[in-house]
């Protein structure tokens, strides 16, 4: 479940992108929130995904309010998330496989169930035949992928994919709308922000455009 | 999948690298300081010898230092009486002597003589009777100038101790800026920031073992061949001291950096 109240965002430079939205997300829908370039789609996302702060307001993820949170605990909130950043965001040194799991070696998850777990998910992306290559070395459409693979692999309870189709060739687009159906069912929240993927392929349970400050539902 | 990588060292080689020689040359400075200064005041402490001179005169002179030795083992202030090699006499006679080849045969033999603290040494008692035996022949206590190198060592050891404090909190701050991309991301995946600070502590921990394991026999040689200095018998005590106070200090100040990085990175 997310929930935001009276929820207000504010670039770097002090202007108003979002101002007092309020809005009820329920726990196994898909959103797509678009609207135009620079208007606030990547910061209402980074601020979903408790990378920034917002201006104002209450955001409340999985039945808490985040405000009233300490570290550790934003730590297991940080852990029922996964998020595809618009900029590829990657550690050099590691190459592509342990880009995506080692958030989840780091978090002590048995070695075998990480192996089986990508063994799974990497035909699915067309990432097994790059899966040792250093992460400098890839396309970005690669590299999309992978951020989508370290996004799902934690099989998170929200997932949020940050100007992430528009990269991605038709055939993959397929394939992800597959795996977007199977989180639904185990319950996760989608929500995609920007462009949708091309054929229209996932069923949006509701879409919010960002005009004049606001979210207005379409 | 390198498991242990990614936990514990994920930066490049090099860095590790970088402190693991930086840190063992600060550490053979610091316990080679430490140990010259304990050796400097043991020798303060042990500041007058006695040493037996016998000229080498005389055909019968080996059987006249028989009955010099005879003399002297009737005096209950003796324990033992050690030769001293015509090279060490040579080389302690060469301060003096400059320019000047010795013979052999001018050299006379020199004996270190332990003696009882406790007990009053009569030398010129002593003397008289063994000037009978050798004309010559002298035993005397020598005393050795003070050396007050106090003010020099704690100079210097703050100066090294600044050095290397200075050196490791900006090496650990490049070091975190460096994984910073990893600390984020973990971060945003779940990770909690114990976890990173403990691995990071981990890693840090080994290599200082590393450190001192590799310091060791450097310290031993370095000592031994090129300050002539043997290790104290509580060297292994000082060393360990030394362990525990440098692996404290570092792994503390580890700690607090990482936690204020991490406070640092996201408003969140």
């Amino acid at each position: 479940m997310i929930r935001l109240e009276n929820f207000s965002l504010e670039s770097s430079n002090g202007r108003k992108l979002i101002k007092d939205v309020n809005l009820f997300i329920p726990s196994g829908s898909t959103v797509l929130i678009y609207g135009k370039h620079s208007i606030g789609k990547t910061m209402l996302a980074r601020a979903i995904g408790l990378l920034d702060k917002p201006a104002y307001g209450n955001l409340y993820l999985l039945g808490k309010s985040i405000s009233k949170l300490n570290r550790s605990e934003l730590s297991s909130i940080h852990n029922e998330i996964g998020i595809v950043f618009q900029e590829n965001y990657f550690i050099n040194e590691f190459d592509l496989e342990t880009n995506i799991i080692f958030p989840l070696i780091l978090k002590n998850e048995r070695n075998k169930d990480i192996s089986q777990a990508l063994k799974e998910l990497l035909p699915w992306l067309s990432l097994e035949n790059i899966i040792k290559e250093k992460v400098y070395n890839l396309s970005i459409a690669e590299l999309k992928l992978a951020q989508f693979a370290r996004a799902i692999i934690g099989r998170p309870r929200i997932l949020l994919l940050d100007s992430f189709f528009k990269d991605i060739d038709k055939n993959i687009q397929k394939k992800i709308n597959y795996l977007i159906l199977a989180l639904k069912k185990i319950g996760t929240t989608i929500i995609v922000f920007g462009d949708p993927p091309d054929d229209m392929a996932i069923n949006f349970n509701k879409k919010y455009i960002i005009y004049n400050k606001g979210l207005l539902e379409r | 999948m390198n498991f242990l990588k990614i936990k514990f060292f994920p930066n490049k080689i090099v860095d590790y690298l970088y402190f693991l020689i930086s840190n063992t040359l600060f550490l053979v400075l610091l316990i080679s300081l430490i140990q010259y200064r304990i050796d400097e005041k043991n020798k303060n402490e042990n500041m007058s010898e006695i040493m037996l001179f016998i000229p080498k005169i005389g055909d019968d002179f080996e059987e006249k230092r028989d009955l010099i030795f005879n003399q002297l083992s009737a005096n209950s202030s003796i324990i033992s009486v050690n030769k001293l090699e015509d090279r060490e006499i040579k080389k302690l006679l060469s301060d003096f002597l400059i320019n000047v080849k010795l013979s052999d045969e001018v050299i006379p033999e020199v004996y270190d003589v332990q003696v009882k603290q406790s007990k009053q040494f009569n030398f010129a008692l002593i003397n008289n009777k063994i000037t009978k035996i050798i004309r010559g022949a002298l035993i005397k206590e020598l005393r050795y100038k003070k050396t007050n190198t106090v003010i020099l060592f704690f100079f210097s050891f703050s100066v090294l101790i600044s050095i290397v404090l200075l050196n490791n909190f900006f090496l650990i701050k490049i070091y975190l800026s460096k994984i910073k991309n990893y600390i984020n991301i973990s971060r945003y995946f779940g990770v909690n920031d114990s976890i990173i600070i403990r691995n990071q502590n981990i890693s840090f921990f080994f290599l200082l073992n590393l450190v001192f394991l590799t310091s060791y026999p450097i310290i031993k040689i370095l000592l031994k061949s090129y300050f002539n200095l043997f290790l104290l018998d509580d060297f292994s005590k000082i060393y360990m001291v030394i362990y525990f106070i440098y692996n404290f200090i570092f792994l503390f100040v580890l700690c607090i950096q990482c936690k204020m990085y991490m406070k640092k990175l996201n408003v969140l």
